[in-house]
């Protein structure tokens, strides 16, 4: 036995071989002659040979090949479709977003889109009036717009009409005599007057039953 | 197959010939494998980690740039892959390090057979224990010694892998050796 002892990163070196020949001659020498050292050398090559023989273990490993390509192919499709996400959630929100602007849209009762009267032109005005009186068109000029509706509906589209400053004529049907309450015949009334409060009108025809011309002026 | 032959699979599958690449995975699968193998002890999650390896490898094969040999390049996508791994398995995990009986905690007694250490051979207990063993080492432990002497790779190699200088990949080798040879010594094999 020898007064000093190899460290154990200079038998880690020897056995790794990463030592001059000079050192390997001079540790060899002192192993060959330490009992200790040699004790600690013969333990490390062991257990370093132990950690190599376990590649000796018998590893069955199934083919991977294709599964990896299938698997990569669809994390590709994946990742493609997740990139286009943001674009379609970005067009929806432009589609839904300029649609939504431009009509304002909203659901009446019957859930059908009435358009909002504030951003229309006074034509689509007057016919949103007329539609929803189940008036029916007769005539359509620069000025106004003469429609045919039930005499029921006419207080209903006067009201319209007035609280958007719409100007009305309600012109003597053929079927109808259109008068004030004294009896004086109107050929035309102007609508948000408070003359239009007179206004009678009386049946007198029954092939047209309840219906009234009027026209609106834009 | 030589480095040109991976270098020739490589521009083939960059040319978008991906079948090409069951090449590279035919030849890399059994090592890559049981590194993963070495480093998380359950067959079926090395299974999966293989795959998912060479998926990183085949996205990342664009920025292959030849400046080191191929089955270096895997190497370290492949360490930094498992790395990843564990850190993600060890974040979610909670599966105690000691067990509980009751109320009183108790660690598990490791099995002291030096008593009877006659057989020496390496049988298939012996290699169950190192395996064991290693799959209990420090994470830097088993990487390191799994690198050098599982799969033989030079302190240079295993450098440019771990992106470590070669006085760290030595330090790291004794100490990894040491700690392994002790926990071997233990269990009687050593």
């Amino acid at each position: 036995m020898t007064s000093f002892h190899l460290s154990f990163n200079q038998i880690s070196d020897l056995i790794d071989g990463d030592v001059s020949e000079e050192e390997k001659r001079e540790f060899l020498s002192h192993i060959s002659s330490c009992s200790i050292c040699k004790k600690e050398y013969d333990t490390l090559s062991r257990c370093i040979s132990l950690v190599y023989n376990i590649k000796s273990e018998q590893i069955a490993i199934p083919d991977i090949c294709s599964s990896t390509i299938q698997l990569y192919e669809k994390r590709c499709r994946k990742r493609m479709y997740m990139k286009r996400i943001p674009a379609i959630a970005a067009s929806c929100f432009i589609v839904f977003g300029v649609g939504f602007a431009v009509t304002q849209s909203s659901f009446n009762d019957n859930g059908s889109i009435i358009a909002s009267n504030n951003n229309l032109s006074k034509t689509e005005k007057i016919i949103s009036f007329i539609r929803d009186s189940d008036g029916k068109i007769l005539k359509m000029t620069d000025n106004y717009i003469e429609s045919q509706i039930s005499s029921s509906k006419l207080e209903k589209i006067r009201y319209e009409l007035g609280k958007n400053n719409l100007k009305m004529e309600i012109f003597n049907h053929p079927f109808y005599q259109i008068s004030n309450m004294k009896g004086k015949n109107y050929s035309d009334v102007s609508v948000g007057s408070t003359a239009m409060s007179d206004v009678k009108i009386e049946k007198i025809s029954p092939n047209e039953k309840g219906k009234v011309i009027i026209r609106v002026f834009k | 197959m030589s480095k040109i032959d991976d270098i020739e699979i490589i521009s083939r599958v960059l040319e978008g010939n991906t079948d090409a690449y069951s090449l590279i995975i035919k030849k890399y699968q059994d090592m890559v494998f049981r590194y993963v193998y070495y480093q998380f002890n359950d067959y079926d999650e090395a299974l999966d980690i293989t795959q998912d390896i060479f998926i990183t490898v085949m996205e990342a094969l664009p920025s292959f740039r030849q400046e080191s040999k191929f089955s270096t390049w895997l190497y370290s996508i492949m360490v930094n892959h498992c790395k990843n791994y564990r850190k993600k398995k060890n974040r979610y995990s909670l599966v105690p390090l000691q067990s509980k009986k009751g109320d009183d905690e108790y660690e598990i007694q490791l099995e002291d057979s030096r008593e009877n250490p006659e057989d020496r051979i390496i049988t298939e207990d012996s290699l169950r224990i190192v395996k064991e063993e290693i799959s209990k080492l420090p994470d830097d432990f088993r990487e390191i010694l799994t690198l050098r002497d599982i799969d033989g790779l030079s302190y240079n190699e295993i450098s440019s892998i771990l992106g470590i200088n070669l006085s760290n990949v030595k330090v790291r080798i004794h100490r990894g050796r040491e700690y392994l040879k002790n926990r071997l010594y233990a269990r009687g094999l050593i």
